[in-house]
């Protein structure tokens, strides 16, 4: 299976932050999910994937082609947290720049998402509301015919019923073997109903790369009392949150005790956990 | 490139009919003061230096306020290109504001007006050629907020430096020195002093540009 994106070796330092991975594949064909708190990276390794930032050094390929490549972006697709024209612009304005953007620019794919998405031609974007300015970006991010959609908190601030519109068209988008999605997200629940795999990055450092199924069951959240908590071999928590009566603990699968009642853990209670773990390791 | 220099033009909706109406109106002063060779259209010449400056600022203003910059350097489209469609888009602006001075004068002349001449309108297009070629580069390097101050200062000192300078003369009650000044300007032949400008002034633009691209590639969006 080939790659959607390949990162080696990426370090970008602002100083008081530096995004370092090491090694990163996306392969083709999957939604991959990335997950994170505020400031974590997210959006500085899509900006390095998208050459929108000057890296310190690591390479970056989009399908096989250096991502400094003006080539590269030829078959992506992006949409922001915003919708990034001018609010006196049109729907049309917006077809009229990117048909002299995209060699592979599609007129009647463009329309068929204006119809799907009940989308006025001629109003302009600042009578838009959040979600038809997010669906109109999706528009004009698939009507190229893009391999790689990358998307940057695309659904936050969006209605769950035009959430869940878009997620069904990213779902639609993925049905091509050689289409891949990149979508950073706030929203844990959209991650969990789409992605396939999911990338975790806290403090500029990938925690965890996996396949979203793998994840689930590779962790379990224990709930145990403060006595059963002191029976727990410490160094198999891998997260710990507690209240008065006890804690839940995030501990991998095969090393939950015998007789403690766990349950699946979700993306978010990993996330969350880890976070915490790592928060307070570090004070 | 196409799309780039279309957006671009697109953006100028918003700016382009106030422009628009303000040029009508000095026009129409222009028209009431026909026969004043002083006057006539040299106001509405100057109006159209002012939109050729101000149309391409307002398209950076709109261009950052929504985040273009971002959108437009994950188009499949090189920044050298993005900061060259800006400056092409100068030229069309430009273009397009002589041709609309031209037409203006030559109705005005039919109508029994004093027309501004070639230089009524060569001359703010050499000044607008100067004005974005110093505006853009700063815009690239410090954005639109923070380089307003800068531009202000750009537009305003050199006319300021002359009245102050008049001032002086007139308070030692040696006006004769500015009088000599400008005696001096008045001698040097126009053609081959507009020629040099003109020269000049398209360097500028490109040495401008090459200046823009390479603060824009080093830029993070």
């Amino acid at each position: 299976m080939s790659n959607a994106i390949e990162i080696k070796n990426l370090v970008k330092n602002y100083g008081d932050f530096t995004l370092s991975i090491d090694s990163l594949e996306i392969p083709c064909g999957c939604i991959m999910g990335l997950v994170g708190s505020n400031g974590a990276g997210k959006s500085t390794m899509i900006k390095s994937i998208l050459d929108l930032i000057t890296t310190d050094s690591g390479e970056i390929t989009i399908n096989g082609l250096s991502n400094k490549l003006q080539a590269s972006r030829e078959d992506v697709g992006v949409v922001f947290d915003e919708i990034k024209f001018s609010q006196v612009f049109t729907a049309s304005d917006v077809r009229l720049v990117l048909k002299g953007a995209y060699k592979n620019w599609d007129d009647a794919l463009w329309s068929q998402y204006i119809e799907l998405f009940r989308l006025p031609l001629k109003k302009k974007l600042k009578d838009f509301s959040r979600g038809m300015k997010m669906k109109l970006s999706l528009a004009a991010a698939l009507a190229h015919h893009p391999k790689l959609l990358i998307l940057d908190e695309a659904t936050s601030g969006i209605d769950p019923v035009v959430r869940d519109e878009i997620l069904d068209i990213f779902l639609a988008f993925i049905q091509d073997e050689q289409h891949t999605i990149l979508a950073s997200s706030h929203i844990i629940s959209d991650i969990e109903k789409a992605a396939d795999y999911v990338t975790f990055i806290n403090n500029g450092k990938i925690v965890f790369c996996e396949e979203k199924d793998v994840l689930m069951e590779k962790y379990r959240i224990v709930k145990c009392g403060n006595e059963e908590l002191d029976s727990v071999n410490a160094d198999d928590i891998v997260g710990k949150r507690t209240n008065t009566f006890g804690a839940e603990l995030l501990m991998l699968s095969d090393r939950v005790p015998e007789g403690f009642v766990s349950a699946k853990a979700g993306i978010e209670d990993i996330m969350l956990m880890i976070i915490k773990n790592e928060a307070a390791r570090q004070q | 490139m196409k799309g780039i220099i279309t957006k671009d033009l697109l953006g100028m909706k918003q700016v382009g009919m106030t422009m628009g109406l303000l040029m009508l109106f000095y026009l129409f002063l222009g028209f009431m003061n026909m026969k004043d060779s002083d006057g006539g259209l040299s106001y509405f010449s100057i109006m159209a230096l002012v939109i050729n400056v101000m149309v391409p600022l307002s398209c950076a203003g709109y261009d950052e306020q929504c985040g273009w910059d971002q959108f437009g350097a994950a188009l499949p489209v090189s920044k050298n290109k993005i900061v060259a469609c800006r400056y092409i888009v100068g030229l069309i602006v430009m273009g397009f504001t002589a041709l609309v001075v031209l037409a203006a004068n030559l109705i005005f002349a039919a109508f029994g007006g004093t027309p501004t001449g070639f230089l009524g309108y060569h001359i703010p297009i050499l000044l607008t050629v100067f004005y974005i070629a110093v505006m853009t580069p700063i815009i690239y390097k410090f954005g639109v907020q923070k380089s307003r101050f800068i531009i202000i200062a750009v537009m305003i000192v050199p006319s300021m430096l002359i009245a102050a300078f008049g001032m002086f003369a007139a308070r030692s009650g040696d006006e004769s020195s500015m009088i000599d000044a400008f005696d001096a300007l008045s001698a040097v032949p126009v053609l081959p002093a507009v020629s040099v400008a003109t020269v000049i002034a398209a360097v500028m633009y490109i040495l401008s540009m090459l200046l823009s691209m390479r603060i824009y590639s080093k830029k993070e969006l």
